[in-house]
């Protein structure tokens, strides 16, 4: 019977070892064998921290304690400890886990202690990988969400200067407009166009008409309020929305400041440029209740603006639609 | 003495205060096993302990402080004892809590709940149940010792179960009390919230309440 347990115990897919009262080994199975390459026959009788160098601490040493003066069961996981008895191949120890389960046993009046080692190395690294996987998939996803972001910016904002385009500023006019409607309120679309930005792009290039385009950007924007929106519809053209502006001197007063703003000098490779600016101006609910009718109506306004003489600021009246040439007609 | 009625106070302020002192002496012992597994130093306070009627459970965490803790996913990790002294030790996080607390100790990342990564692998729950297996046995064995009790352990369980869908399993058997340990770890870069079980017989709580005020006669004369 004895030779058939002992047949059995070695064929288990776990390491056994039984510890009596003085922490010497009276079981070592099969298991532990492969694995370390002791017999049993070499380590019965030894103390087990002589055998497993990895087991003389003052922890394990106190869990041995613990289950035969208290009788106290004590699990080990391989996730915090990595493992308990080390490989004959030395090289398996960065990868190999192990679970250790510390049981105390009544034989007879005495009593001993069970442990029981489980491989768990195929078990870690499969979480391992998953964990990979997941941080892998937690970065792509990352990405794309700042591509998309990405993507949607630039479909609502211009490219160099970095403001609103056309399609964002329609939309926030038409929720500027929707606000007003319900606050019983005004705004004011002003559109404005650089005068001789033609000439800028001719005689100094490319490179300083961007440059002009983007530094435009930021003096506009600093003539409004954070609350305002400046937008390039393209080229040398940009639109402002004012919500919440009933009195068209409120917006007289903004233009004004804008085309002083633009007239100031313009310095690149240390020479000094130039450029004015012609401003139109409609108002809400006055000239129209719709976003495309209202910078339409700005822009009519701008055109008669340069008409006049170009920097300056013109409001929109119904007259300028019988004019197709400014206010020279 | 305190009667042992249901429903009302059954430590006086004294008595709880006491009780408080002797459960830090032994959570100071699981923490200092806690911070040797960890690498790190990890600090282990009692801010509330209660002392109820097993009946009044359902009820009690319900309520404030424990209402924090029971809500959504719970995970637990319990151990029963048997001999001399019966009962059983649960120690109870959130889920998010309790997937923060294993990967420190596992020197992992901490996880953000929007992450997904809230889930626990069969490593984690390994781990888990170590942490409840050290908590609850050094919470247990002083209790034995305190009572001078022969004690036969068993091995951790660890459960997850969603409250209030589920409700944490103790024996409702008339005559068993239990001790609400709410307690804090706190790790280098986080603080954790969790509750500590201890479900004992009412000759358990006795004997429990007797050794306290002996400790307070020794304190106060």
């Amino acid at each position: 019977m004895d030779n058939l347990f002992s047949l059995i115990l070695d064929q288990l897919e776990l390491g056994i070892i039984v510890l009596d009262k003085d922490y010497k080994i009276t079981v070592w199975n099969g298991w532990l064998e492969r694995l370390t390459g002791k017999t049993a026959k070499q380590v019965i009788g030894t103390k087990l921290t002589d055998v497993c160098s990895r087991l003389n601490s003052k922890l394990y040493n106190q869990i041995f304690q613990d289950a035969i003066l208290h009788g106290k069961h004590r699990f080990c996981s391989g996730a915090m400890n990595q493992f308990f008895i080390r490989p004959a191949d030395a090289s398996r120890c960065p990868q190999i886990k192990q679970n250790m389960l510390v049981q105390p046993m009544e034989i007879g009046e005495a009593r001993c202690i069970l442990i029981q080692i489980f491989d768990i190395t195929g078990q870690h690294q499969r979480v391992q990988q998953l964990k990979d996987l997941i941080n892998e998939l937690s970065i792509t996803h990352q990405k794309l969400k700042a591509s998309e972001e990405e993507i949607r910016h630039h479909a609502y904002h211009d490219f160099l200067t970095g403001l609103p385009n056309r399609l964002l500023l329609l939309d926030r006019v038409n929720l500027a407009i929707e606000h007003a409607q319900r606050n019983k309120n005004g705004l004011a679309v002003l559109f404005l166009d650089m005068d001789n930005f033609k000439l800028v792009n001719d005689t100094f290039g490319h490179a300083v008409g961007d440059q002009l385009l983007q530094d435009m950007a930021l003096r506009l924007r600093n003539c409004v309020r954070k609350s305002d929106t400046v937008a390039r519809l393209g080229g040398d053209e940009f639109v402002l929305l004012l919500p919440a502006i009933a009195n068209p001197d409120s917006a007289a007063v903004i233009a004004a400041n804008i085309i002083r703003t633009v007239v100031e000098p313009w310095v690149y490779k240390e020479q000094e440029l130039f450029v004015c600016a012609s401003v139109g101006i409609s108002m809400f609910p006055k000239d129209g209740e719709d976003a495309e009718g209202l910078i339409k109506k700005a822009d009519k306004a701008m055109f008669y603006a340069k008409g006049l003489g170009k920097n300056n600021y013109q409001f929109f009246n119904d007259a300028m639609y019988n004019c197709t040439n400014g206010g020279r007609v | 003495m305190p009667m042992l009625l249901r429903g009302i106070e059954m430590l006086s302020s004294l008595q709880r205060d006491a009780l408080k002192e002797f459960m830090n002496v032994s959570f100071g012992q699981a923490a200092s096993l806690l911070s040797e597994m960890a690498g790190q130093k990890i600090k282990l306070t009692i801010p509330e302990i209660e002392l109820s009627h097993i009946s009044l459970l359902g009820k009690k965490i319900e309520d404030e402080p424990f209402a924090n803790i029971f809500k959504g996913h719970i995970v637990s990790s319990s151990l029963a004892f048997g001999n001399e002294l019966k009962g059983k030790a649960q120690l109870v996080f959130p889920v998010k809590e309790g997937k923060i607390l294993v990967s420190l100790f596992m020197g992992d990342e901490i996880p953000l709940e929007d992450d997904g990564f809230m889930d626990f692998s069969d490593t984690d729950i390994d781990a888990m149940k170590e942490i409840g297996n050290i908590m609850l046995n050094t919470i247990v064995g002083s209790f034995a010792n305190l009572l001078d009790k022969q004690i036969i352990y068993s091995l951790p369980e660890v459960e997850f179960f969603h409250y209030p869908d589920h409700q944490p399993k103790f024996p409702h058997e008339t005559g068993h009390y239990i001790l609400l340990i709410r307690t804090t770890f706190s790790l280098v870069k986080t603080k954790i919230e969790g509750v500590v079980f201890v479900v004992l017989t009412m000759d358990s709580i006795s004997i429990l309440i007797k050794k306290i005020d002996e400790m307070l006669v020794e304190l106060y004369g």
